[in-house]
């Protein structure tokens, strides 16, 4: 397969907007940015769609926003994960770790 | 945190939705131009970066609705779901609905008229400057015992103040005017500035209106006054009104709103200084006269303990140089910030009245939880269904929650209408069975609601919804989703414990009322027949002022329908009597025993029969000779085995600091009678001593031939003329036995509606919960009818079922009611701590109630076809 590109399944997006501020806080740019270098060009999304994911993400509480300065000395929003985002990190995360092993078992056997 | 911040996002989405829409715009801006920036420097060419960098983020309109519905607050969308699911389902079951919203209201209605009344008098401030620095003074003597302040006390408290910054000083007068009595308070001259109290018309009273005793002959009329007696007719401001045969220039009317400082609003404010003019009793001539009530301002920042600790040193000095008897030696502050103040202990006293109201909302909770329960059971399916579909259990209990709360809120309306109705019918059905002559003294304040009431009303409506849609949303959706879409219930989906606990909880406290309400009513009836030991039809007693009375005496003397005129020192039913500690002589055992003065014709009059010895003669009474006639009560109490008359006693009054001790002899035994307030104990010991009926002796007890009305009206008609501005005092003592017994006989009805309330529901309760058992468990009735049961054994089994519960929740009903009975009885003598005719019908009442409610699910279950039940 090479170099395909994957689609992004249905709502895990914001599970990889969660784990990429994880690091810090973050605009939307630097996520998609991120996303670009972390899965190495690996994913094929629109960068535009992280501001829905952000903007569900804040209303559900996840991620917090302010107005900040980038490094480049602009007006940017940045997001912040809270304490409830960070749990739902971990609770998403174990989710789709068991359902992955699960679906490796399925596609491996015989 | 949590919570708040995202409802802060929710918020703003909502109110700020341009401006979010302009942060949107404006990050999509940021994202662009800096991938433009990256592009760039990767080497494309300005107008190829941007279009790669547009490809590269997606439709920025489809992406940008996209993100503004993201935002856009899911509860919110949900909550307007789950109304348009539960109005839907409402409109399925109108029936059900109603039921739920009438239940509620009900209770509701009911908690929301006794928290009216309470409102009212305990918590609405006052309408003046700052209400809650407002502080009575209660001057106490070395006894403990309470007084007025004098005259001079006050004016001394004005010249130099330890810890008010102003006062004001007033007396309470009810005087008549056109027969009707009229409730007067004399103030001092700074009461209205104080109060920050205005005129509605004309001007209010001021310091120069009461600058000197006897002065000042105005009177300003209370808004309500002013439009009940006055019809709001505002020329009357200049007019003269005649009261105790002395003429008033009407000034003003108080602004609307001010009904005064206590909890019964007065008609007309006069000048202090007028006070000896209204009553003859309260000369401000004798400025040393325990008559003034004295309200002050607390000084900013100080304490009510430092401010009674001042006061009280101040008492002390100020009154060092009186008698004993009239020296204060502490001061209490009561706050005046509310027409009555109740202490927390006060509170607690009457609280179980308030328990009482809540239960029956309580009841009607448990009904509605029930049938929520039942319906619950009902769409089992249906939630199984949404359950399978990947609905979270906490999205359907929400979803219930919605439905609980959307009845709630109409069952609130309809309590609250409920209450203003109740009230109404209440205060008119109070002024209606009060016996007439107390009618026209009773004055109620406005009951009108107020914010608090709202947030009353909307805090029940809340906690009600809570209280019985919580527990069955919980206990339907813990449902075993694949059984329950194919319509199986499993035992443990039968929230049988549940409801059982329901019924019991109802049966209890419907028992615990309607036991209380028979305490009451016999305590009622009792005190109803209670034999007082003297006559009392056609008895009426006259208090007149001591100038008028030759006069009064001659009027009744030439009046044929009085047969005698007699008299005592102290009314019948007026209170307790002076208490006295008799003791025999020499060193006998001692008694304390009401006593009074009486003519010597007084026992025949009132038909107390005579036990042993004499009565006064006349010369006794003119001379009053040291001769004194005693109860039954007293005599076996002093002297259990010989005989009274002919023996020593000293009389001595019961408080230290009075003088008068004397030494009597007995001449007579009387039988014992009640000496004080209806329902007290007649073997209260009690000496009588002689007085004349010409003397000073305070009351005069006339006997007429007729009885009731008709002697009060010949006995008024004879007086009036001589009497125009009403200062003579007319009752009859039936009359003063009825409103004594009017607050006996109002408790009774108020408990025993509550428990017909009670009744009702708790039999709708059950036969609800029956009719739910029976309908599911028709096919098990059926296999029993098919292997050989009798219709009657299954009746049994569902009565059986009705009676188990209904026992066990009479019984703890009983004990509880119990405990209620033994607190009541210490605070009304006429109540028995047990009183086993009221326990027993109370139980045996609900018990019938439940038999009765479990009739018609009985026959349902009789009626179960076997083969039909055991096909479906």
């Amino acid at each position: 397969m090479g170099d395909a590109k994957t689609d992004l399944l249905q709502g895990t997006l914001d599970l990889i907007v969660l784990r990429l501020l994880r690091g810090g806080p973050a605009n939307g740019w630097d996520i998609t940015q991120s996303i670009q270098v972390v899965s190495k060009g690996a994913l094929e999304i629109n960068y535009g769609s992280v501001y829905p994911a952000l903007r569900r993400l804040e209303a559900r509480g996840f991620v917090k926003a302010e107005w900040g300065t980038s490094d480049n000395n602009r007006r940017a929003r940045f997001y912040e994960l809270t304490a409830a985002g960070r749990k739902q990190l971990a609770a998403e995360r174990d989710a789709w770790e068991r359902f992955a092993a699960a679906l490796g078992l399925i596609l491996d056997a015989g | 945190m949590r919570f708040w911040r995202t409802l802060a996002v929710h918020v703003r989405a909502l109110v700020r939705r341009r401006a979010a829409d302009t942060e949107l715009a404006e990050e999509i801006q940021y994202h662009l131009e800096r991938e433009v920036e990256r592009r760039m420097a990767r080497g494309e060419s300005e107008p190829e970066a941007r279009l790669s960098a547009r490809r590269a983020f997606g439709n920025v309109t489809a992406l940008t609705e996209e993100a503004r519905t993201a935002s856009r607050v899911d509860a919110i969308e949900q909550l307007v779901q789950d109304t348009r699911y539960a109005l839907r389902g409402f409109r399925r079951a109108p029936r059900f609905a109603l039921t739920v919203v009438l239940t509620i209201g009900l209770g509701i209605g009911l908690v929301t008229s006794a928290f009216a009344i309470f409102d009212a008098y305990v918590l609405r401030l006052f309408e003046v400057r700052d209400p809650q620095s407002l502080f009575e003074m209660r001057l106490h003597d070395r006894w403990g015992r309470e007084r007025n302040a004098t005259w001079n006390e006050y004016r001394a408290l004005t010249r130099a103040n330890p810890a008010f910054s102003e006062t004001f000083a007033s007396v309470w007068i009810i005087a008549r005017r056109d027969g009707q009595p009229v409730m007067l308070q004399a103030v001092s001259g700074g009461f209205f500035r104080m109060l920050d109290v205005g005129p509605a018309l004309g001007r209010v009273i001021d310091a120069d209106d009461a600058a000197a005793s006897g002065g000042g002959p105005v009177l300003v009329l209370s808004h309500r006054a002013w439009l009940s007696k006055f019809g709001g007719d505002s020329s009357v401001v200049g007019k003269a009104l005649r009261i105790r045969d002395r003429s008033y220039e009407v000034v003003g009317v108080a602004r609307e709103g001010f009904d005064g400082l206590g909890d019964t609003p007065p008609d007309y404010w006069v000048p202090i200084t007028m006070a000896a003019a209204l009553d003859d009793r309260a000369a401000l001539a004798s400025a040393d006269d325990p008559m003034v009530k004295i309200v002050g301002r607390l000084v900013p920042g100080m304490t009510t303990a430092s401010a009674a600790r001042a006061l009280s040193a101040w008492a002390s000095a100020t009154t060092a140089d009186r008698r004993e008897a009239e020296r204060a030696s502490t001061v209490t502050l009561e706050p005046r910030a509310t027409p009555v103040y109740m202490s927390p202990a006060t509170m607690l006293e009457v609280s179980p009245l308030f328990v009482a109201f809540a239960l029956v909302l309580l009841i009607a909770c448990a009904n509605v939880a029930n049938m929520m329960l039942a319906r619950g059971m009902a769409r089992q399916r249906e939630l199984g269904i949404r359950l399978a579909l990947g609905a979270a259990r906490a999205r359907l209990v929400r979803q219930l929650m919605t439905e609980a709360l959307l009845l709630a809120v109409p069952a609130g309306f309809l309590g609250y209408a409920l209450s203003r109705l109740a009230l109404d019918v209440a205060v008119t059905l109070m002024f209606a069975t009060v016996p007439d002559t107390f009618s026209s003294y009773l004055r109620v304040l406005p009951l009108g609601p107020d914010v608090r009431l709202f947030a009353f009303v909307v805090a029940c409506a809340m906690l009600a919804a809570v209280a019985f849609g919580l527990a069955p949303a919980l206990q339907t959706t813990r449902t075993n989703v694949v059984g329950a879409t194919r319509g199986e219930f499993s035992a443990a989906m039968k929230p049988t414990r549940l409801r059982n606990a329901l019924v019991l909880g109802q049966v209890m406290v419907c028992a615990l009322l309607l036991i209380t309400g028979a305490v009451m009513l016999r305590g009622a009836q009792r005190l109803q027949s209670l034999d007082v030991g003297f006559r009392t039809s056609g008895v009426v007693q006259v208090h007149a002022p001591q100038a008028m009375r030759s006069q009064v005496l001659e009027r009744l003397e030439g009046d044929p329908a009085v047969r005698v005129v007699e008299a005592s020192s102290h009314g019948a039913f007026d209170g307790r009597f002076p208490q006295v500690v008799v003791t025999g002589v020499p060193n006998a055992p001692s008694a304390t025993a009401s006593s009074v003065r009486v003519s010597p014709g007084y026992f025949s009059a009132l038909g107390i029969p005579v036990r042993r010895g004499r009565t006064f003669s006349a010369e006794e009474a003119r001379s009053r000779e040291r001769v004194v006639i005693v109860s039954e009560a007293t005599a076996h109490r002093l002297w259990p085995d010989r005989d009274a008359v002919g023996e020593v006693v000293t009389l001595s009054p019961a408080y230290t600091g009075q003088t008068g001790q004397r030494a009597v002899r007995v001449i007579g035994v009387v039988a014992d009678v009640v000496a004080g307030f209806y329902g007290e104990r007649r073997d209260h010991p009690t000496v009588y001593e002689p007085g004349g009926v010409d003397s000073d002796l305070a009351t005069l007890i006339v006997v007429t031939g007729s009885d009731g009305p008709s002697a009060l009206a010949s006995v008024q008609r004879r007086l009036s003329s001589i009497d125009p501005g009403g200062s003579v005092e007319i009752r009859t003592l039936d009359e003063s036995v009825a409103v004594q017994l009017y607050p006996f006989r109002a408790a009774h009805w108020v408990a025993s509606a509550l428990g017909a309330i009670a009744l009702l529901l708790t039999i709708t309760g059950i036969y609800g919960v029956l009719a739910f058992v029976v309908a599911l468990r028709e096919r098990e009735i059926g296999i029993r009818l098919a292997l050989g049961a009798t219709r009657r054994a299954i009746v049994g089994l569902v009565v059986r079922q009705s009676i188990r519960l209904a026992a066990i929740g009479v019984v703890a009903g009983a004990l509880l009611a119990l405990g209620a009975s033994r607190f009541i009885s210490s605070h009304l003598t006429m109540i028995p701590a047990f009183d086993a005719v009221a326990f027993v019908s109370g139980m045996v009442i609900v018990l019938a109630a439940a038999l009765a409610a479990a009739y018609g699910p009985s026959r349902k279950a009789a009626s179960v076809d076997a083969m039909e039940s055991l096909r479906s």
